[in-house]
């Protein structure tokens, strides 16, 4: 009206910024993580089912995060099963 | 041995290296892994609906594995002549949605569009249609809701 409009320019380059930081923190860490499993987000809210299943898988591809569509299994598939040993925590 | 707890403090794993006997005729297992599991897993339900009844009913009835050896290894038979008949024809839609799936943190929810193709031409080739079991009367099933509030 009087005056052209002047930006708050000291009170929001602040913000700015933590917002340019907090925007290259999330990059870094979903990079890093992609990195870490092939190129996919890190799976989250796995339950027992989801475990027991990945746990198939790296039996079938060798890693978790491999995705395998063939029809048969390899051979060692029927023999590669294993049990985890637990020892007594109380002789 | 149908509860199963996680060990704890675990030492170590035992791996089982014999094989089966020569008495029990062989399978070979199915070779999917989770996602495409996951994505054929309606259609395997209706499509070998008999078998895994009575895998199940046989499973109820005793605790010894060695009673439903039988059951089992028709399961398995059944499963891989469905994999093999969607490798034939269905393949394309497949490998789009369950590599959607794998993107995805295998949520359905997240898939809908793929999945809707993939019903298609599994019903359009194949015959087998994607059920819900106990939805209630009136109710549309979730995967086939337009626009959906609660995916």
């Amino acid at each position: 009206m009087a005056q052209r409009f002047q930006a708050p320019v000291e009170a929001l380059s602040s913000l700015g910024v933590i917002g340019i930081l907090g925007l290259a923190t999330v990059f870094g860490l979903t990079q890093w993580q992609s990195f870490q499993n092939y190129g996919k987000a890190k799976r989250f809210s796995v339950d027992k089912w989801d475990r027991y299943m990945m746990e198939r898988d790296s039996r079938l591809t060798g890693n978790v995060n491999r995705q395998r569509c063939e029809t048969e299994a390899p051979k060692a598939f029927s023999t590669n099963s294993a049990w985890p040993l637990e020892k007594p925590t109380i002789q | 041995m149908t509860t199963h707890r996680e060990g704890i403090f675990v030492d170590g794993l035992w791996v089982d290296k014999t094989p089966l006997p020569d008495s029990i005729p062989k399978v070979s297992e199915v070779g999917l892994t989770s996602a495409p599991l996951e994505s054929i897993g309606f259609h395997f339900a209706a499509y070998c609906k008999p078998f895994s009844e009575d895998f199940m009913l046989c499973k109820n009835s005793t605790q010894d594995p060695e009673k439903c050896l039988k059951e089992g290894r028709r399961v398995t038979r059944c499963a891989l002549d469905l994999i093999n008949k969607l490798k034939a024809n269905c393949d394309e839609e497949w490998k789009k949605h369950w590599e959607c799936l794998d993107k995805k943190n295998h949520h359905l929810w997240q898939c809908r569009t793929q999945e809707r193709e993939f019903n298609d031409c599994v019903f359009k080739k194949l015959g087998i249609t994607k059920t819900i079991p106990d939805t209630p009367e009136g109710q549309t099933p979730v995967h086939l809701k337009e626009n959906p509030f609660i995916k």
